[in-house]
Formats: structure tokens, C-alpha cells, sequence
């Protein structure tokens, strides 16, 4: 039935959106995870990605989460000579976890969820007015 | 008595798998919302006012006793509609209107049905 079909796909959604707040939350949480030996690498700042694939028993295309994909890119040094990760001259490098960008992301992915909620209600009162026919 | 006989029941019937069919199709959408290069699709809508005054199959056809009789052209309404893509990414905001409009729609459409079953049962003196 269609709106099972509505259900599950929202569901697939909602999975979705909490693997990627899972990510989000770990990148939060190593903000100042530096790395334990000196020169070290630090925690790089992960990201998940999505992609659409057919779902054949829906018949529909629903959502999958790939991996996630650590993010390269420059670190930035930190002068702090007390910490086990500094380097000849005192330098530390910190992750490129940015929190404004990982709260951005926080945001777009609870509204995702928050719409996917939404389906789900929509095609529950569907489902509950058919069921209502029978009142008569 | 088969109410789907019945054009106006026919139509409703119709109307309701429908909106089934673009409520699954706009889940998909919503769920997708995040995944990149992924195209919003929406059903194709369909004129069930056309389907009731005469298109479709829920048509009165005229009695035919010989076959070289010409009978009623079959109307080029369907209830099968096709998908059509968007281009452009997925709005959320504009997905949410149009599960909402559904789900109204939906509503709607029962509560219809209802009224014509009650008025129908009216007419049998229940």
C-alpha cells in the first residue's frame, strides 16, 4: 500500500538524518581532540553523504548513508608547549572541526527530520480517515 | 449493489489511490531532501472532474445491439499518472505544503464518501 510505502521511506529518512547527527555530535565532541605524540594528527572533522537507491520492495527510491568521509584540508597550530602533541616549537595542530559550521549542520539535519516526522503524521491521518470509512 | 459501479464512487476511489500514490512519491522526495543531485518528482495531476462527467471508465456507455453500432469513444483520462521531475534541488517547505495538501485532500475525499454512503443508505431507509 502506497502510504506504508509513505511510511517507510520517511523512515529511511529519519535513520538518515540521526546517522548524520551521530556524525555531527562526534566532530562537537573532538573539538580539541589533538593527537597523543608529538606531530601528530589530530581529529579531522568527518562528514556522512547520502545518496538515493531504489528500494525494490517499495518500488521507490529510498535513502542510504555512505560511509563517513573525513575531511583534509589545512589544520590549524595552536601555540601551547605543555601539551603531549607539541611539536619542537611548542606548536600543536588542532582539528578542523569549525562548532558554527557542525551547529549549522545540526539544524538542517533535525529540520529534515522534523519533515520526515511530518510525512509520517500526514500519511497516519490518511491511513486513520480510510479506516474511519467503516464507521460509515 | 457495487458501489464502484457507482461513477461518482469510481472517481473518489480513484482520487483516494492517488493521493496515496503522490503521498508515497513526496515521501520520497522529503526523504531524499538531503541526498545530493537527487530531482523532486510529483504525480501528474489529474482532472477527476473529467472522470466523473463522463471520462474514464466509470463511464454510462450506450446499450449497443448490433455491433455495427458506434459506441462512446473511450476519454483519455486515466488515474495512472505519470511521474514528473522538477528540475532543481528539493525545497522542504514546498514539499511540506504538498503532503499537507494531501493529507487535507484526503480527508476530504473520505468524509465524501461517507456523506454519499450515509445519503445513500438514507435512500434505503436505514
Amino acid at each position: 500500500m502506497d502510504l506504508h510505502t509513505s511510511m517507510q521511506l520517511a523512515f529511511a529518512g529519519m535513520t538518515a538524518q540521526g546517522q548524520r547527527l551521530k556524525v555531527i555530535a562526534q566532530n562537537l565532541a573532538n573539538t580539541d581532540s589533538t593527537a597523543k605524540t608529538p606531530g601528530g594528527e589530530p581529529y579531522r572533522r568527518k562528514i556522512i553523504t547520502f545518496h538515493a537507491v531504489l528500494d525494490k520492495t517499495l518500488g521507490a527510491d529510498s535513502v542510504a548513508v555512505g560511509r563517513p568521509v573525513t575531511v583534509s584540508g589545512k589544520l590549524e597550530s595552536k601555540f601551547d608547549p605543555g601539551n603531549p602533541a607539541a611539536d619542537a616549537e611548542g606548536y600543536v595542530q588542532m582539528p578542523n572541526v569549525n562548532p558554527v559550521v557542525e551547529l549549522m549542520d545540526m539544524r538542517d539535519a533535525q529540520q529534515s527530520y522534523q519533515a520526515n516526522l511530518n510525512v509520517i503524521d500526514a500519511a497516519k491521518s490518511m491511513i486513520s480517515h480510510t479506516l474511519d470509512l467503516l464507521r460509515g | 449493489m457495487d458501489l464502484t459501479q457507482i461513477p461518482l464512487f469510481k472517481a473518489m476511489a480513484k482520487k483516494l489511490a492517488w493521493l496515496g500514490a503522490r503521498q508515497a512519491v513526496l515521501a520520497e522526495n522529503v526523504a531524499n531532501a538531503n541526498t545530493p543531485g537527487f530531482r523532486a518528482s510529483d504525480l501528474k495531476p489529474v482532472d477527476f472532474g473529467k472522470l466523473l462527467n463522463g471520462g474514464g471508465n466509470g463511464i454510462l456507455k450506450l446499450a449497443a445491439t448490433s455491433p455495427g453500432h458506434i459506441t462512446t469513444p473511450a476519454s483519455g483520462v486515466t488515474t495512472e499518472a505519470p511521474k514528473v521531475s522538477s528540475s532543481g534541488p528539493i525545497q522542504l517547505e514546498d514539499q511540506m505544503m504538498k503532503v499537507s495538501d494531501t493529507a487535507t485532500d484526503f480527508a476530504f475525499t473520505t468524509s465524501l464518501y461517507q456523506k454519499q454512503i450515509a445519503l445513500l443508505k438514507e435512500a434505503l431507509g436505514h
